[in-house]
């Protein structure tokens, strides 16, 4: 039998920062999006049962890329390149998606048996996809003179695993 | 298994679960601002004040230089012109028979370029105190995330008296066998926040020198503005986008547009008084 869900919501959070000076306000006071603003999120959730012994299960994330400053302009102080940025949260990171799937072995035996079994194996992120974690704006490693954009992402591979659970 | 080994491990596996790759994104290209870039010491000049141009953040260019500007140095009602070095457009330097920085005398830098006149906030600075010594410790086995090994070599601490006054700031300059660590990474920024008045030894953590290595340490004594201002500007060009990170946003200097409170110029003119110490690495100290 399959099961599921969908989960969408559709959201704007802003924030305003408007101080009495020039140094204690951002974006010369209008309102901005605030760090977590995510417009868009989806979750996709499927579970198939085969029958008793063998389940699977789908799931599937998508959001939008959340609000990121990015440089204007770059200069060189000190010998140092510095990106200068002028505006809060005028950018966003590319969107983020995620499909991970899992089956669930029961065998037979433990069924029918009060201590009970199974075997869980699982992969993260099937296709493997490099989701921004955030931007990098930096001085180029290789070519002091130049700069670099780097997108940094945190378990950017697919990730298997294979898990026992009991229960008695 | 050995302690280290099982630090380099659980450090590794930390640094596989991330990555890094360089991208191309659309970026915006805001206004050009202004840069100004000078100090002035009480060594010997002469001193130099740069103005450049920005650029848009991905652009392969080298920054813009400025020329044929009017750049002085304002103090006591007499103004010290910088003449323009011929062979770097867009440097400017002062006349090293004229003018050298004294400790406690007011300063103020004015540029005139096009229809604008620029001018920084007037300023002095203090007398810095000596730096005692500089010592070194072998270090048998420090750990490089760079590389994942382990090396050894001698770290330095440099050892100051700091004068009873609050507000103490300094910045130490490196140099190994007289090459200067010039990176971002290599700005060390200390304050006296923690120990006014009192001895002080401050590690320089981050190099690992060897034997028969000649380092140099040059101690520029600076303002809270001007060590505020390097903080940003260090965290800016290195230390964004970790989630630890502190946002990022425009680092303003002490320089602005005359009659023009909303422009934005960037970069800074400060001034410090200077000492420095070396030491020569030895095998047995």
């Amino acid at each position: 039998m399959l099961r599921g869900w969908i989960s969408y919501t559709l959201a704007r959070a802003e924030t305003q920062i408007k101080g009495a000076t020039v140094e204690e306000t951002l974006n010369d006071g209008d309102f901005f999006p605030s760090d977590y603003d995510r417009t868009h999120d989806v979750s996709v959730v499927s579970i198939y049962d085969e029958g008793r012994q063998w389940s699977f299960s789908a799931t599937f994330n998508f959001s939008t890329g959340r609000p990121v400053t990015l440089p204007d302009a770059k200069y060189v102080y000190d010998g140092v390149i510095v990106p200068n940025f002028s505006k809060r949260n005028q950018g966003r990171l590319s969107d983020y998606h995620r499909l991970d799937l899992s089956t669930t072995y029961v065998s037979r035996k433990s069924l029918e048996r009060k201590f009970k079994s199974s075997w869980t194996f699982s992969i993260y992120n099937v296709y493997a996809r490099r989701n921004a974690y955030s931007y990098l704006f930096r001085q180029s490693a290789l070519d002091p003179s130049q700069t670099e954009t780097i997108r940094y992402s945190v378990l950017g591979t697919i990730i298997p695993s294979v898990s026992y659970n009991f229960k008695f | 298994m050995r302690r280290s080994a099982l630090l380099a491990i659980i450090l590794s596996s930390f640094v596989l679960l991330a990555c890094e790759d360089p991208i191309s994104i659309d970026l915006p290209s805001g206004s050009t601002y202004l840069v100004v870039e000078g100090w002035i010491t009480d060594q010997p000049g002469p001193y130099r004040v740069s103005l450049s141009q920005t650029l848009p953040f991905d652009s392969p260019e080298t920054n813009p230089r400025i020329s044929n500007a009017k750049v002085y140095i304002n103090s006591k009602g007499v103004n010290y012109f910088l003449t323009e070095n011929p062979e770097k457009p867009g440097e400017y330097l002062t006349d090293s028979a004229e003018f050298v920085g004294v400790p406690g005398v007011n300063y103020k830098l004015v540029v005139e370029w096009e229809d604008k006149i620029i001018v920084s906030n007037e300023n002095s600075f203090k007398p810095a105190p000596p730096i005692d010594t500089l010592t070194y410790t072998f270090v048998p086995n420090i750990f490089v995330p760079e590389t994942l090994s382990f090396t050894s070599g001698y770290l330095v601490t440099g050892f100051v008296s700091d004068p009873a006054t609050e507000n103490d700031y300094y910045r130490w300059k490196v140099a190994e066998n007289g090459i200067s660590f010039s990176g971002a990474e290599d700005m060390i920024l200390i304050t006296d926040r923690f120990f006014n008045g009192k001895k002080f030894g401050f590690e320089l953590s981050s190099l690992l020198f060897q034997i028969d290595d000649t380092v140099t340490v040059s101690q520029y004594t600076i303002d809270a503005a001007a060590f505020e201002y390097l903080k940003n500007l260090n965290t800016q060009a290195i230390g964004l986008g970790k989630s630890t990170s502190t946002p990022p946003s425009l680092v303003r200097g002490n320089l602005k547009y005359l009659n023009d409170d909303e422009g934005v110029i960037l970069g800074y003119f400060g001034m410090s008084s200077v000492s420095s110490a070396q030491v020569v690495i030895k095998k047995n100290q």
